[in-house]
This record gives structure tokens, sequence and C-alpha cells, in this order.
């Protein structure tokens, strides 16, 4: 199974996540912050990462900027999770090499099927999805 | 004052009264035309009764026998007599009427005269009229002010002037605009009691100076002003308040100023004070109104923030109790338990929220009572922050204080004062920065320092921190989360308490947020 990265700045959804994610079988780490997580990104290499934008100190787009600046020989795929209303810009979340979206509040077996969709895909398949998303968005 | 107005009806029923006596009857007012036409027909009258006269006595002289035949009944001396009398009495009557009209010519000439002068004062009614509609028109109160001088200064025939308004709980005069030649005195400051128009707001009367201003009477007077030859000065009363003063002086000596004079420019004087008052009325307006736009941009602001907020334990709620149904039996007991008591620790913290908006209505709306009791604030301080650490808060978190320092207020109301407090501090700084409760005992009073090593407030912000709704800068709203409520709950719970709230803060180093709770019950 996959090694899954949560960051969220909320502790409450960060073990409901941990909990629903290992229940179906995943490796689950947390970060609570931006900071944490790149830490995380450098030290576990996760497969998948569920970002969470809104966070004190360094924020979603901070720690995709950050993504892009390491060049990671196998990047993770990103998993964007945004509360509703803020995606006007998600836009720009997939030029910075965002994978997907969730809106929050999420619903979690949705969200666990996005995970299992998105880890499932192939190098191409994300390449598509991500266009698809951009054009979307604009 | 009103020497001028009386002597005017006083004239016009005269010359009435004259007309009719002298026999102008069939008119309202009578003209010199009248009177001309009234003398004409007294010469033809007198013309008449001479040739009746003449006309008599031509027949006694020529036909003798009839001067028998009146000889019989009247005597000739008799009949002399009765000529003359007749004579004389056309004569006096005719002399009579004469000097009436005479008299009455010379009042109507009067009376063109004065009417002349009514025909001015009309234009100065006219004129104020005008200045009475600006008033309500114009709402710039400087364009308002400015026409009423310049009308004042055209009336007068007077080449300098000012309004100087009274500075709101102060005792300066400060000229608002002015007409004084080349001199700039727009904004010059005058002392309430100071020069003429100092003396004119102290004692809320008019002034009217004829010839050099009395030294005596203003001992204060500067050399320009001492100079001034003839001036007027009136105060500007609105409803009781003094708005300040309006002058016209003359320093050419080509004009000096009359009682009159002083009464017009008082009426010129009212509508300023009218001016002024709607002038403030609107800008009251205008400020409401501003506000009320604010406290509408904040309540939306505040729905969008409560609205995300109140998602974020939500999605855990449910998130939790979705995952308790699908897999039910795939969870352990501990699994479970966990779940569980997610869903209740988020349930609370929901609960709180709320309970956190309701609090702020219930102060807003006085309902909330505040108890006035003795409190050990040291034992609150250090209950809240036991609660702090049990909740595993990342900051290390002390409290710097006495044994025990008793305050009046109300205990649970200090404790939601004291844990909002930290509860921010923790929102912004750093996981690891420090935060200290450091509480004072002093004569008195007790004063209670939440400090912490974070962010800080900008200066701007500084301001208005503990208004409803507020969260610095929108862009970190987000990212901090919470209502925007809390600062605004604790000043009004302070006050509740009879106590008071300060902040000291500097971007980058930290807050302190002081807090003076009294140590008697009143």
């Amino acid at each position: 199974m996959a090694r899954v990265l949560v960051v969220d700045d909320e502790p409450a959804i960060l073990q409901m996540l941990k909990m629903n994610l290992e229940m179906e079988g995943h490796e689950a780490i947390l970060a609570g912050d931006g900071e944490t997580a790149i830490k995380r990104i450098e030290s576990e290499q996760p497969d998948i990462v569920l970002l969470d934008i809104m966070m004190p100190a360094l924020d979603g787009w901070q720690v995709l900027q950050r993504l892009q600046e390491m060049s990671l020989s196998k990047p993770p795929k990103v998993l964007v999770v945004t509360a509703k209303g803020g995606e006007r810009d998600i836009s720009k979340a997939f030029e910075l090499g965002a994978t997907d979206y969730v809106a929050k509040p999420f619903d979690i077996e949705d969200l666990l099927e996005r995970v299992k969709e998105v880890l499932a895909r192939t190098e191409i398949e994300m390449e598509e999805r991500r266009r698809q998303l951009i054009r979307e968005w604009k | 004052m009103s020497t001028v107005a009386n002597p005017e009806r006083g004239a016009e029923s005269n010359v009435v009264r004259q007309a009719r006596v002298a026999g102008i009857r069939d008119f309202q007012t009578p003209t010199l035309e009248a009177v001309e036409r009234r003398r004409w027909q007294l010469l033809i009258f007198a013309g008449l009764v001479m040739l009746g006269l003449a006309g008599g006595m031509m027949m006694l002289t020529i036909d003798r026998s009839s001067i028998d035949f009146v000889e019989e009944f009247l005597p000739l001396p008799v009949l002399r007599i009765l000529f003359i009398g007749l004579a004389s009495i056309v004569g006096l009557y005719l002399l009579d009427k004469e000097v009436r009209l005479k008299k009455l010519t010379r009042n109507l000439v009067d009376e063109r005269v004065l009417s002349a002068a009514l025909n001015n004062r009309l234009k100065e009614i006219s004129i104020l009229s005008e200045v009475g509609k600006a008033v309500n028109q114009i709402l710039e109160l400087d364009d308002v002010l400015r026409m009423i001088l310049r009308s004042s200064l055209d009336l007068l025939g007077a080449e300098e002037g000012s309004v100087m308004l009274l500075e709101e709980g102060t005792d300066d005069l400060v000229v608002a605009c002015a007409e004084a030649g080349n001199r700039d005195i727009e904004g010059a400051v005058t002392k309430m009691g100071r020069g003429v128009s100092g003396w004119v707001a102290k004692n809320r009367e008019p002034i009217l100076i004829s010839g050099r201003a009395p030294s005596e009477f203003f001992s204060d007077l500067e050399d320009t002003q001492r100079s001034i030859i003839s001036a007027v000065s009136v105060p500007l009363i609105g409803e009781g308040n003094l708005y300040g003063v309006l002058n016209v002086n003359d320093m050419s000596g080509s004009r000096e100023f009359t009682e009159y004079d002083l009464r017009a420019v008082g009426m010129f004087a009212e509508h300023a004070a009218i001016a002024i008052r709607n002038a403030k009325a609107f800008e009251h307006e205008r400020q409401t109104i501003l506000h009320m736009e604010e406290v509408d941009r904040m309540k939306t602001d505040f729905i969008a923030t409560i609205s995300h907020e109140l998602r974020t334990p939500l999605t855990s709620i449910i998130g939790c109790a979705k995952t308790i149904k699908a897999r039910h039996d795939a969870l352990s007991i501990p699994q479970r338990n966990e779940f569980l008591g997610m869903i209740e620790r988020q349930g609370e913290r929901l609960l709180q929220m709320i309970e956190r908006v309701l609090s702020a209505s219930k102060i807003e709306s006085g309902v909330a009572v505040f108890k006035r009791v003795p409190v050990d604030i040291v034992a609150v301080a250090q209950e809240v922050v036991q609660g702090f650490k049990g909740a595993g808060i990342s900051n290390p978190l002390t409290v710097d204080s006495p044994d025990s320092v008793i305050a009046y207020a109300d205990e649970s109301a200090v404790a939601q004062v004291l844990s909002n407090l930290i509860e921010n501090a923790r929102k912004y700084s750093e996981l690891e920065a420090p935060i200290t409760v450091k509480i004072t005992d002093a004569p008195g009073e007790s004063m209670v320092e939440v400090i912490d090593r974070g962010f800080g407030i900008s200066s701007e912000a500084l301001g208005t921190i503990f208004d409803r709704f507020h969260q610095i800068d929108q862009s970190t709203t987000r990212k901090v989360g919470g209502v925007g409520l809390g600062l605004y709950i604790v000043k009004n719970l302070v006050e509740g308490c009879g106590g008071r709230i300060s902040v000291e803060s500097e971007e980058g180093k930290g807050s302190v947020f002081r807090i003076i709770f009294p140590k008697r019950e009143d």
C-alpha cells in the first residue's frame, strides 16, 4: 500500500484522516504546518501528500513552490484539500504541480476513494487530468 | 434698535389723516398728483365764488332799480358787510386748505424718500433670503460661510471681515474664512475672551464700534485691531451653543456703522448659525452612515469567517461518525473510542464557538450580568493554564505571580478573559514561543498581563483590535481561524467587572495584553 503525508493545521482532522488511512492499509505520516511538511517530504518520501491550503506561517501554495524547487527524483503526487469558496485560485495549484483537489468539508469516503484513484493514475493520466483541471478552473 | 422702522408707519398714518382733512378721500394712499388736483379744484371753486360775487356786485351797480328792490329787504351797508364777510370766509377757507395742502405735499415728499429707503431694505431682505436659501442648499459649510461673509460685506459696503469658529471642546476661535485685503488670516487662532471677537464670543453679545476701539474696554487688543475705525461683531449662536463670531470691519474710515448695520449683520449671523448647525448634523449623519457601512461590511466578513470556522469541527465530526458507521465491525474498541472522543471534543469546540457568539450578543443586548465578589485571580489563572497544558498546547506556558492576588470580579468572566487571551497568544505565535501570565498586586488594583513573543500587532491595527468582528489582516484570517469576537468579548467582560484593558505590541516581537481589576466593590 502507499505512504501518505497528511498536512493540516487542524489536529482533529489530522487524527481522523490518519485513522481512516491506516484502516485502508496505508501508512500515514502527519504534519501540522508547512515547514514540517517539507521536512517530512524530504525524510519520508511519501507517495502522496494531502495538502491543506490555509495554514499559518508556510501555507499550501508555498509548500507547492518549495516542492518544485526541491526537484526530487520521484516527487509525490499532491492532492490539494481546500475550503469551499477558496477554489478561486485553484488553477494556480495545478500550475504549481498539484495532481487533484478535494473541497472542504470533505466526505471521508470520497476522499479515500480519490486517494486510491490518484495513486492508481499513471504519469500520462496525471498530466492529462492536470491539464483538464487547469482548463476547468481558468 | 427699532428706531428706524417706526417713523415710517407714523408718517404714513399722518399723511392719510392730513389728506382726509384736506378733503382727499377716495384713495388708499395720497399722491402728490392728487394734492395738485385738489389744489386746482379749490382754485376753480374760488374763481367761481369770486365770479358770482363780482356778478352780483356788477348787477347792483348797473341797475339802480334793483338796488331799491334789494334795499326794501336789506339796507345797503348790511349788504356790503354781507359781501365782504362772504369773501373773507371763502378767502380764509382757501388759505386754510392751501396751508394743509402745502404740509401734505411736504409729507408726501418725505414719504417718497422713505419709500426709496424701503426699497433699499427690500434689497437687503432679498439678499438675506438668498443667503437663507443657500444655507439650505449648499451643504459644504465653507461655501455657506463664505457666501454669508460676502453678503454681509456687500450690504454694509465694507471690505474686510471674517467668520471665526469655536473649536469644539476648546476655547480657541479659528478664522474659518476671511476677506482681509492681502493678509491671509484664515486658520489664525484667537483665545476666547481676547480681542473684540474674543469679547463677543465670551459675552455672547454683539458689539458695534464706531471710531477707534476703546482701549479701556479691550485692554488686550493688538495694534491691528486697535486701528479699526468701525466694526460690527456678532456671535453665532444656535440652540444655546456658541459656534463662533461674524466680524465686519472698516479700516478705511469711509464708513461708520450704525445700529441698523449691527442688526443686519445679526440676521446674517443667525443664518450662519443655522448653516453651521446643519453642517454639523450633516457631518454627524455622514459619520453614522459610514459607521453603519463598516459594521455591515464587518458582518459580511464575520459570516464568511464563522461559516468556515463552524465547518472545520463539523468536518471532523461527520468524518468520524461516517467512519464508525461504515467500519463498525472492523474497528477495535480503542479505535472506536478514539473516534467517539474526537466527536465529543469537536462537538464541545463547536458549542464553545456558538457560546462565544451568543455571549457577544448577550453583552451587546446588555443581558450579561457580572458578579463583583473577591476572586483569587492567581488560582483562576493557574486553573486556566492547567487546562491548556492538559489539552497539549505546544507553547511553554507559565504563571508568574505571588501566591494569591485578590480582585473584585466575576470568576467565570476572569477565566474566560484569560483563556481567550492565551488562545489568542497561541494563535499568533510560533509553536514553541513562550507565553507568560504575569499577575501583580498593587494597592487598590490588581494587574494581569498576558505576554507573548508572537507575530505582534501593527500600530494601525492596534486601534481597532477590540472592535466587534475585527480580525487582524484579512489575509491571515483563514490561517489563524477564529470568528473575530475574542478580543471584543474580552474587553466587554473586563469592563463588565469594572476593570480596563490595554495592549502594547511591536510587530515581530510580541504583544502584552494588560488588564487592571479593581480591588473594591464599586
